[in-house]
């Protein structure tokens, strides 16, 4: 009986306070909401308003235009308007460029942000420094570039990724020297964004680059072949050419991809030498290159390959031939196989889409 | 000359619709290639501005919809991200006039915008 | 103490037991959860998806979607797939034989045309009669395949072979998907460094109610009808605190039919989706991860919490019950035809935690109740019952019954908040007040029939009619 009666009393208690926190979360969320309505329209007119501003002391401008009051700064301590006067200028920051960019900058420094910004990355909660050191990327605070830089190494991914992406916006193509010494694995998600990152940027050199395609890092290696492809980066053909060689089939694969990015003439020949021996997916991948890379000279050895692969490969191969040779096609309806199934069905689907 | 703003991003919305009114142009907005479609309907603008990657109906299908309708009497700018290069490439295929890049100078795109305007006077 | 006590002695221990465990279970699934929603959504607050929209670096995805008998719907739901931020993207629409004119009417609506196609026959299919793409460029992302009927996992295994991207993502054909569903669907396969990831699937949430326009999602709504209701908080438990903490494991068995996406080069050594059973979802996953075991190679199935696919939910008992019975049979069949992993260490968690969670608490569950029901009423009969015992047995559970449904409300006002209406709150509340009486009594009761029904060999689907979504004109402000 005594058991019941506590466990009793106990569920129900829980049930009801549980009851009485959702009250209160909804209260407060509902009151944040119906506040930000009231801020934003005030909060785009102002970051528009500087958005186009010519005037260097931004902040009188608003005030004066009355957009702003004049205690704005001791505004800045209620954080949840702070917070979000902050996501709006970082937002706005990272869709426009030129004088707009600048003036939001202005504004940021202006309202005194860089300082909560600093202080909060001193914090221990791993997703607020992240969220801090990639506001400090976006809002170009070059004065805490060290402070970032020694996140490049951090144990949390996010923190790593945001410490990379915010040291190239700082600094440009030589952030990427991190990959110098960097003893992590960089996850593909991770190569995304700093491909992305890089895109905005003026292409440059790449001085690390040979370092790279060498690292014990393999995740190294096989971003800095997919940076050599993407930048089409013939200088290290070399290099990309011993990758075709490394143990890791996985970087095999990004090599072959690569190399027919950066190829030359004897590209095509080394790799149809490769392909005995390279596994499946690699395989697909060379016969991909060679429709990229290969010509009429090429077509025998796809000729050769054709009666023992799957047929998945089998129609690569003839859209390959179709693709690098004007007679491709006809030359391969001559081979007896070629009436026959699959052949001859693979033959007719790429006829048709070449003639689209 | 009246212009029809489509963009899912809000600050890149009011930031254009922003400086194109004090350009002196009457501008509607649309979040999204179904209000877009919809408005361009009921307002007729002389030009469009919109993103390529929207909700519900893509940038290109609204390309593609708007010049079947109204040919050239739509111009029609696109915005995009960087890398997209293939996109591009269709969106001017199906007709669009001109594109910009994300992120982008409000300023820049003012000029180009004139020079629609010029045209449709 | 006479033999009859004895029994039921040993009966009411056992039950007690069980449903001691089974409580422990939730607690623990509940706390679990908790710190992975969270540190999901911590993750997320700054995460640009549209990053992934744009790039070439991105997994290749084909979208597939079985489709029977949609009637016109199909046109608006495809045109909302073809919409969907995603660059390598392609959507095949799988025509399974439909009575209806549904080609007909998609072969005007976009342009399409039959192309000559070879069909690689990499897992077994009921034959393709066509392929056809669009003349349009502006649709060149879509490819619609007609064949033979053969069942949705028959469609499936088509669209299987006919596509040509590197993921594929299998989903109801008349489910609305937010616009960053792949997007967020993408994201587990590229995140791990240790670990393929070979499958991932997202939050099913119930569209009834909703205010749903041509194809997209206008307002959220919670359903007026009271079975709809239940089963959105019935989802919110199942996803929101079940889903994330086995996600959380490693030990996932179920990814929803009506969202998923997969690795397709180990779908199709697996064989693709299995005809056999209604239960083709989870039987496929499990098979997955049971391949994976085997190969000894560490891989994940991953889980986003977030809402991503929103479908029709059934609103009269009827549709619920078949339902609820092929979901039985399902999970009956999957269970039989893996049973080599049962505390198999051999297959680690799946075998030494998932499987036995499933036989004992999914499966056994709704059994073990109704047993001890017909006990009930027969000990009562007999004059044997302790009332005292069994009154305090019954509220006890009723009230943890609600504890949990409050604490998965709870979660999900402080996570996605999507009926930000403190009436619709009070009405989940409401509804899980309800819940013992009125619906789950008859949710054990269509799962025996599926029991009996198994047995009996029953192995269709069913008729499930549908209502089409609700639309009124928007006239809920």
């Amino acid at each position: 009986m005594a058991y019941f009666k506590i466990s009793l009393f106990l569920i129900l208690g829980i049930t009801v306070c549980m009851l009485l926190f959702m009250i209160i979360i909804l209260k407060k969320k509902n009151y944040r909401r119906a506040k930000y309505q009231e801020w934003e329209d005030r909060i785009n007119l102002a970051i528009n308003t500087a958005i186009f501003s010519d005037e260097e002391d931004i902040i009188n401008r608003l005030i004066s235009s009355s957009i702003i009051p004049q205690n704005v700064i001791s505004l800045m301590r209620n954080s949840t308007f702070r917070k979000l006067l902050t996501s709006k200028i970082v937002a706005a920051s990272k869709s426009l460029s030129g004088n707009s960019e600048s003036n939001l900058k202005k504004l940021y420094v202006q309202l005194g942000l860089e300082q909560y910004a600093l202080l909060s990355l001193k914090q221990s909660l791993w997703h607020i420094k992240a969220k801090r050191i990639q506001e400090i990327g976006v809002m170009g605070l070059q004065s805490s570039l060290n402070d970032i830089k020694g996140y490049l190494n951090d144990k949390n991914e996010l923190i790593r990724t945001e410490a990379q992406v915010s040291v190239i916006k700082l600094t440009g193509f030589s952030g990427l020297n991190f990959l110098d010494s960097i003893h992590y694995k960089i996850s593909e998600w991770n190569q995304i964004i700093l491909l992305r990152e890089l895109s905005h940027l003026p292409p440059e050199d790449f001085h690390g680059m040979n370092k790279w395609l060498k690292s014990d890092n393999n995740s190294v290696v096989a971003f800095a072949l997919k940076l050599a492809g993407i930048y089409h980066r013939f200088a290290f053909y070399n290099d990309i050419e011993i990758c075709l060689y490394h143990s890791d089939p996985d970087i095999r694969f990004q090599a072959i991809q690569t190399i027919a990015m950066v190829y030359k003439e004897k590209t095509a020949a080394l790799l149809k030498g490769l392909f005995p021996e390279e596994n499946q997916k690699n395989k697909k991948e060379i016969i991909k290159a060679l429709k990229v890379i290969g010509n009429e000279e090429d077509i025998p050895f796809l000729f050769e390959i054709i009666g023992n692969l799957d047929n998945e490969m089998k129609l690569m191969v003839v859209d390959t031939i179709a693709n690098i040779s004007s007679d491709g096609l006809t030359d391969l309806k001559k081979i007896p196989e070629a009436h026959e199934y699959p052949l001859n069905e693979m033959i007719q689907q790429i006829e048709y889409t070449i003639k689209q | 000359m009246k212009i029809l703003i489509a963009e899912d991003d809000v600050v890149i919305l009011n930031t254009l619709e922003f400086r194109l009114k004090k350009d002196g142009y009457e501008v509607i907005t649309a979040k999204d290639g179904q209000e877009a479609l919809e408005k361009i309907e009921s307002y007729h603008p002389d030009l469009l501005i919109s993103d390529i990657m929207m909700p519900f109906i893509s940038g290109l299908e609204l390309i593609g919809a708007v010049k079947e309708k109204y040919q050239d009497k739509i111009s029609i700018i696109i915005l995009t991200t960087m890398g997209q290069e293939s996109v591009v490439l269709e969106a001017f295929t199906l007709g669009a006039d001109d594109f910009i890049t994300k992120p982008f100078s409000p300023n820049e795109l003012s000029i180009r915008v004139k020079r629609f305007a010029m045209k449709h006077r | 103490m006479s033999w009859q006590q004895l029994i039921f002695n040993i009966f009411t221990d056992g039950i007690l037991l069980y449903s001691i465990i089974l409580l422990s279970y939730y607690v623990f699934i509940g706390i679990f959860s908790i710190g992975e929603i969270r540190h999901y959504l911590r993750k997320n607050s700054f995460t640009d998806y549209r990053i992934l929209a744009s790039s070439s670096e991105t997994p290749s995805i084909s979208i597939i979607a079985p489709a029977y008998n949609e009637g016109a719907n199909v046109i608006e739901n495809v045109r909302s797939l073809l919409s969907i931020h995603y660059n390598k993207l392609e959507v095949l629409v799988v025509n399974d034989g439909s009575k209806d004119d549904s080609l007909e009417k998609l072969i005007i609506a976009y342009d399409l045309i039959k192309q000559p196609f070879f069909v690689n026959e990499r897992v077994s299919a009921k034959k393709v009669l066509g392929v056809y793409k669009s003349q349009n460029p502006v649709y060149r992302k879509l490819v619609v395949i007609d064949k033979v009927n053969g069942g949705k996992a028959d469609a499936l295994n088509a669209g299987i072979n006919i596509s040509q991207n590197d993921f594929i993502v299998c989903i109801d054909v008349d489910c609305i998907l937010e616009q960053d569903a792949l997007l967020k669907l993408a994201k587990p396969f590229l995140e791990s460094t240790t670990h393929r990831v070979i499958a991932a699937g997202g939050v099913i949430r119930i569209a009834n109610g909703c205010v749903i326009e041509k194809g997209r999602l206008i307002k959220i709504n919670l359903p007026d009808k009271f079975l709809p209701r239940i089963q959105t908080l019935e989802y919110i438990r199942a996803f929101l605190l079940g889903r994330m903490a086995w996600s959380r494991l490693n030990g996932l068995l179920l990814i929803s039919g009506a969202f998923g996406a997969f690795d397709k080069e180990i779908v199709i050594n697996c064989g693709g989706y299995d005809h056999n059973t209604v239960g083709e979802d989870m039987e496929l996953v499990v098979r997955m991860r049971k391949y994976m075991e085997e190969r000894g190679d560490p891989y994940k199935v991953g889980f986003i919490p977030d809402p991503l696919c929103w479908t029709e939910a059934p609103d009269t008992f009827k549709i619920l019950g078949r339902q609820r019975n092929r979901w039985t049979r399902g999970t009956i069949e999957t269970l039989k035809l893996h049973r080599i992993m049962f505390f198999n260490p051999k297959y680690s968690i799946l075998g030494l935690l998932s499987y036995p969670y499933w036989f004992f608490f999914e499966f056994l569950a709704p059994i073990i109740e109704f047993i001890g029901f017909i006990s009930f009423i027969l000990f009562a009969l007999l004059g044997l019952t302790d009332w005292v015992f069994f009154l305090q047995l019954l509220f006890l559970i009723l009230s943890f019954g609600f504890l949990y449904s409050v604490f998965a409300i709870l979660m999900e006002v402080l996570s996605y908040n999507q009926y930000k209406n403190s009436k619709d709150i009070f009405r989940l509340v409401m509804a899980a007040l309800l819940e013992p009486f009125m619906f789950h009594p008859f949710v054990v009761w269509s799962a025996i029939m599926g029991n009996l029904d198994l047995l009996r060999n029953k192995n269709t689907w069913g008729e499930m009619t549908r209502q089409g979504f609700n639309q009124p004109k928007p006239k809920k402000l």
